[in-house]
């Protein structure tokens, strides 16, 4: 499935630098750089991907780098070349071995 | 020693004194002598051997002999307060409170440990409160970590529950 093609969600691209303000319904995947705030039910971050802001979703999966003040009511994955910095909110949380997580964690 | 005591009966107190102050270094120095004996010939006396070592265990020597086979274990019901330093691994299933300095730590399930943990291997299945300081960090899904972590290498399984800061040491 190319995820270009779903309803309700946007795909930033490797290379893709993005400043601004996103809300989706659905899906958000990010494989380039994305700066602001981010409103979405799931939120994916490729391995290239680079999110800076403030997030709230109900999932998000990380891949690549995320930043900043995180809300993910549902569930947390950060996969082994995952990166999170900065203020952790989460339901669920799942770290594989080698992701890294800095900061301060609280579960809702 | 025997030609001693012949030689000389009219110090025979005094010279049985020293004559029982030169067997007690020698019973010392035969114990040394036993123990790289053992190894040598450990198929003749195979029960020997840790029974042996248990009981002078309480070296250095045998406290690393020891915890690189099994772990020190604080069974559920134990409630430890104090300060722990230990080679090796400690499992936890009481309750422990205070500090601690060992190679690895497990907190079983029904485990509890509150305060400051140095560590190199951090096993969290039950609960952990407090400051720790490991190089590798496990945290299984029923695991309650509220605190303050600073780790190296870290892996989380769905469903635990983390409260507080994670920091990644350099």
């Amino acid at each position: 499935m190319n995820p270009t093609s779903k309803q309700n969600s946007v795909f930033i691209g490797e290379g893709v630098s993005f400043k601004g303000s996103i809300n989706a319904p659905d899906e958000a995947v990010i494989e380039g750089q994305f700066d602001g705030d981010l409103t979405v039910s799931s939120l994916l971050i490729g391995q290239t991907g680079r999110v800076t802001g403030t997030i709230k979703a109900d999932r998000v999966d990380v891949k690549g780098e995320l930043n900043k003040d995180i809300s993910s009511r549902q569930l947390l994955i950060v996969r082994s070349t995952g990166k999170v910095n900065g203020t952790l909110e989460y339901g669920e949380i799942e770290i594989e071995r080698g992701g890294q997580v800095r900061g301060n964690m609280s579960q809702v | 020693m025997f030609n001693k005591f012949k030689s000389a009966p009219n110090n025979a107190p005094t010279e049985s004194e020293e004559a029982a102050d030169p067997v007690a270094p020698e019973e010392l120095v035969l114990i040394k002598e036993e123990e790289p004996a053992v190894p040598v010939a450990p198929a003749t006396t195979p029960n020997v051997t840790p029974s042996a070592t248990q009981q002078r265990g309480n070296g250095m020597m045998g406290m690393l002999q020891a915890n690189v086979s099994k772990p020190s274990i604080l069974s559920e019901g134990f409630y430890f307060k104090g300060e722990l330093s230990a080679k090796g691994t400690i499992h936890v299933e009481g309750s422990l409170n205070g500090q601690v300095q060992v190679d690895e730590l497990t907190i079983g399930s029904r485990g509890q440990v509150d305060g400051i943990v140095n560590c190199k291997i951090f096993h969290i299945k039950g609960r952990f409160s407090g400051t720790a300081t490991c190089e590798e960090l496990t945290v299984t899904s029923s695991a309650t970590v509220d605190g303050h972590v600073v780790y190296k290498t870290l892996s989380v399984q769905k469903g635990a529950s983390i409260k507080g800061e994670l920091l990644l040491a350099k």
